[in-house]
């Protein structure tokens, strides 16, 4: 795992780590990015790093003091060298994505928001998250490496922690 | 018929903007409103946006969006259908703008789709009003 260098003196960069299937919406933007004071957000999706249209949209909506890149999975690891003192929210929207992400930078914790995974063998765990068994079996791995993962949409609400039991 | 109308929000919003304007205007069949719920997969409400929007683009030709919020998932979806003069959206849309839209929409609307817009919005700026300022 990176760690950046961090001097004594020195305000450490944080970063946060949200799945949610829309990606950029009025929850993360009224809701995340105020309550974490985010001065960067990383949209991290192979599909939408491709889709100029997609990011028009997303960054339509997202204050102008916040700067927002678009990436594909493989520069993960230069999210972390963003400039100290930064507080990062680092978006995906499939949990997949989040292992990579979660392997890769440094993360405060692993937060869960919408997610609705259709078919066979799903497991709905709030309103707003349904997932695989084996995708629950992987944000388990996580929790039990010593990620905090934890089901919460909205800063306003009470979260529910994912643990391996 | 001159352009179809989808009113598309955060949850029964819409439908219920939608049933209240047909107490008003009366029964109409160019104007259907999508509910988008959190519980519900993202790629499903796509998927429901391009049925009605082709449903209407084929009954119509011209399709008008409203959405509830600039920046919320029912605005960021439309976004993508955009075509301007074909299909155009609005965001923030109010009662007085929807039900001028229900009108012209019943109308022959000669219109441009994107002078209709223009003036829709104008028109819903319009109508907020501040009772102690209107009243003065």
């Amino acid at each position: 795992m990176r760690f950046s260098v961090w001097k004594k003196g020195e305000k450490k960069k944080k970063f946060y780590l949200r799945l949610d299937d829309r990606l950029i919406h009025g929850q993360v933007v009224q809701g995340w990015v105020p309550f974490l004071s985010i001065d960067e957000i990383f949209v991290v999706s192979d599909r939408i790093s491709s889709d100029p249209m997609q990011q028009k949209i997303m960054s339509l909506s997202v204050p102008p003091d916040v700067s927002l890149h678009f990436i594909d999975t493989s520069r993960i690891p230069s999210i972390s060298d963003v400039s100290n003192g930064k507080n990062v929210l680092i978006l995906v929207n499939n949990v997949d994505d989040l292992v990579k992400v979660a392997s890769l930078v440094p993360v405060e914790f692993v937060n869960v928001g919408n997610y609705h995974k259709r078919g066979e063998n799903v497991v709905n765990l709030t309103s707003f998250f349904t997932c695989s068994l084996e995708e629950l079996e992987k944000l388990k791995i996580l929790s039990r490496e010593g990620k905090k993962v934890e089901l919460r949409n909205i800063p306003g609400e009470k979260g529910k922690e994912i643990i391996d039991d | 018929m001159s352009f179809g109308i989808i009113v598309a929000t955060h949850g029964n919003f819409g439908k219920e903007a939608v049933e209240t304007v047909k107490t008003i205007v009366g029964e109409i069949d160019t104007v259907e409103a999508i509910s988008v719920e959190f519980g519900k997969n993202i790629d499903e409400i796509q998927e429901q946006f391009e049925r009605l929007v082709n449903k209407f683009l084929k009954k119509y030709r011209r399709v008008l969006i409203f959405t509830d919020m600039f920046g919320g998932t029912p605005s960021n979806i439309s976004f993508g259908f955009v075509k301007p003069g074909k299909v155009e959206v609005i965001t923030g849309f109010n009662l007085p703008m929807l039900i001028k839209a229900l009108k012209m929409s019943m109308e022959e609307e000669k219109k441009p789709l994107h002078e209709v817009v223009l003036y829709l919005a104008d028109y819903g700026k319009d109508n907020v009003k501040i009772a102690s300022k209107a009243l003065a």
